[in-house]
């Protein structure tokens, strides 16, 4: 999985800031509207983040997003938006950490996408020596 | 005459909380002010004082621009009580002393920074906390040895903990060296000089071989220098903590301290990662005054309430 931001906005200003933030942080950053076909992008882009800014989309859509986030088992999704369109979301799998509520705050933005990737980084399997076998390398005490 | 560091002047000053980060950037002066705030609170009378001489910075977490004084200014000679340096943060029992910025400050001589120690120790504060310079200077050190209780701030990160292990280390041969001339022990000096050089001498890789051996040459003093050991007691705080595997890193430098230097940290805590302190920083505020219910501010409050148990 990469280290891809797939942004889905149906806002030009809030979608463009947002990738323009990330890519300002070093991300890069793709920014789709048309939640038709979003599965199959996803699928296509193999993403390391999903971010939907929700308050963008109609109610039908916003239903959409929903349901395609309960297939998203291991891709995180960050989700942008006014309070009472976020509660519709509440018992998925999605933290409530995840939850950014308006104002958009780019800073925020940056600081959950660049949390959630070194988490994934982490994440791997390590491969070889574990910390104490490092340390201990390191200090010359092995 | 230049004086020398001395065993007895080592002795710990009951009312001083020193906080290392032996790398930079782990987030010790941070750690600092949002501790003392959190000890203010509690009703403690508390002074925060910015010893990272020559590169201070504690003033600007406050976000306190402008103060007439310094602590160059008092280790200068300019002025002659500590006391009249001390800044009003407007937080209830709560002052800071501002660090110099002096170049070369850092470098104080031993003579200076006893004289600054007991003016610290006696200022009349319940608590003195000093937010100390990175890296592992005699200086630096010295602070941490006479202080009663020392916050060790490592991150999970490889480089952090291998440099929170360095300082222990260095603050542990120190502590022996000052005590062996004390006791006027030469072939234990010259022991201990051997334990450094672990591809000659690899049963002087713990300290636990070092003292087989020491007692072999003098077993009073060796089982002495082992008791003032054992009250080199830090307080392992591992910040930034984002995962479970984070927390452990924590235990894995705790037991080398303890397998290889014969320390036991008195407690391990850690902090969370948490925006709340980039947010506060950027706005030159406190985290514990800007977001008291941050997951920061609470696992502060967490470590200052230890702190005073």
């Amino acid at each position: 999985m990469s280290d891809l931001v797939l942004i889905f906005s149906m806002d030009d200003l809030r979608g463009r800031i947002t990738q323009k933030v990330l890519k300002r942080s070093g991300f890069e950053a793709l920014l789709l509207r048309m939640i038709l076909g979003a599965k199959d992008a996803i699928a296509k882009h193999a993403p390391g983040i999903v971010i939907f800014d929700i308050s963008s989309y109609f109610s039908e859509e916003v239903n959409q997003i929903r349901n395609l986030c309960g297939t998203l088992e291991h891709t995180p999704v960050i989700l942008l938006g006014d309070r009472s369109i976020t509660d519709r979301f509440e018992g998925t799998e999605i933290s409530k950490e995840l939850f950014l509520s308006d104002p958009l705050d780019p800073e925020l933005i940056v600081a959950k996408v660049k949390e959630i990737l070194s988490l994934k980084a982490k994440e791997k399997p390590s491969e070889g020596d574990t910390l104490e076998d490092n340390l201990k390398h390191f200090l010359n005490l092995d | 005459m230049k004086e020398l560091p001395t065993h007895t002047s080592m002795e710990k000053h009951k009312n001083l909380i020193a906080i290392i980060g032996p790398k930079g950037g782990v987030g010790k002066t941070s750690i600092s002010a949002n501790l003392a705030i959190a000890l203010s609170r509690m009703g403690k009378k508390v002074v925060a004082v910015d010893l990272d001489l020559g590169a201070s910075n504690l003033h600007a977490v406050f976000g306190i621009r402008d103060s007439k004084y310094s602590l160059d200014d008092f280790v200068q000679n300019r002025v002659k009580k500590l006391g009249d340096i001390i800044v009003d943060t407007c937080l209830k029992n709560l002052g800071i002393i501002r660090g110099g910025d002096v170049p070369g400050i850092a470098n104080m001589q031993y003579k200076k920074k006893m004289k600054l120690v007991r003016h610290l120790s006696g200022l009349g504060f319940d608590l003195v906390i000093l937010d100390l310079a990175p890296g592992v200077s005699h200086n630096v050190v010295d602070f941490a040895i006479i202080a009663k209780k020392t916050l060790l701030v490592t991150t999970p990160e490889v480089p952090s903990l291998l440099n929170a292990y360095s300082f222990i280390k260095v603050a542990v041969f120190r502590r022996l060296t000052f005590f062996f001339k004390y006791k006027k022990c030469p072939d234990i000096l010259d022991l201990l000089e051997r334990a450094k050089d672990f591809e000659n001498y690899p049963h002087l890789k713990t300290m636990g071989g070092f003292f087989r051996e020491a007692r072999e040459i003098n077993s009073e003093v060796a089982d002495s220098a082992k008791k003032i050991l054992s009250g080199i007691t830090p307080f392992l705080v591992v910040n930034r903590i984002r995962t479970g595997n984070d927390a452990n890193t924590g235990e894995v430098i705790q037991g080398l301290m303890q397998n290889y230097l014969g320390i036991k940290s008195s407690e391990l805590m850690s902090i969370r990662e948490d925006i709340a302190v980039e947010k506060a920083i950027a706005r030159m505020k406190p985290v514990m005054t800007e977001a008291p219910n941050s997951p920061f501010s609470r696992d502060i409050e967490q470590i200052a309430l230890k702190l005073c148990e």
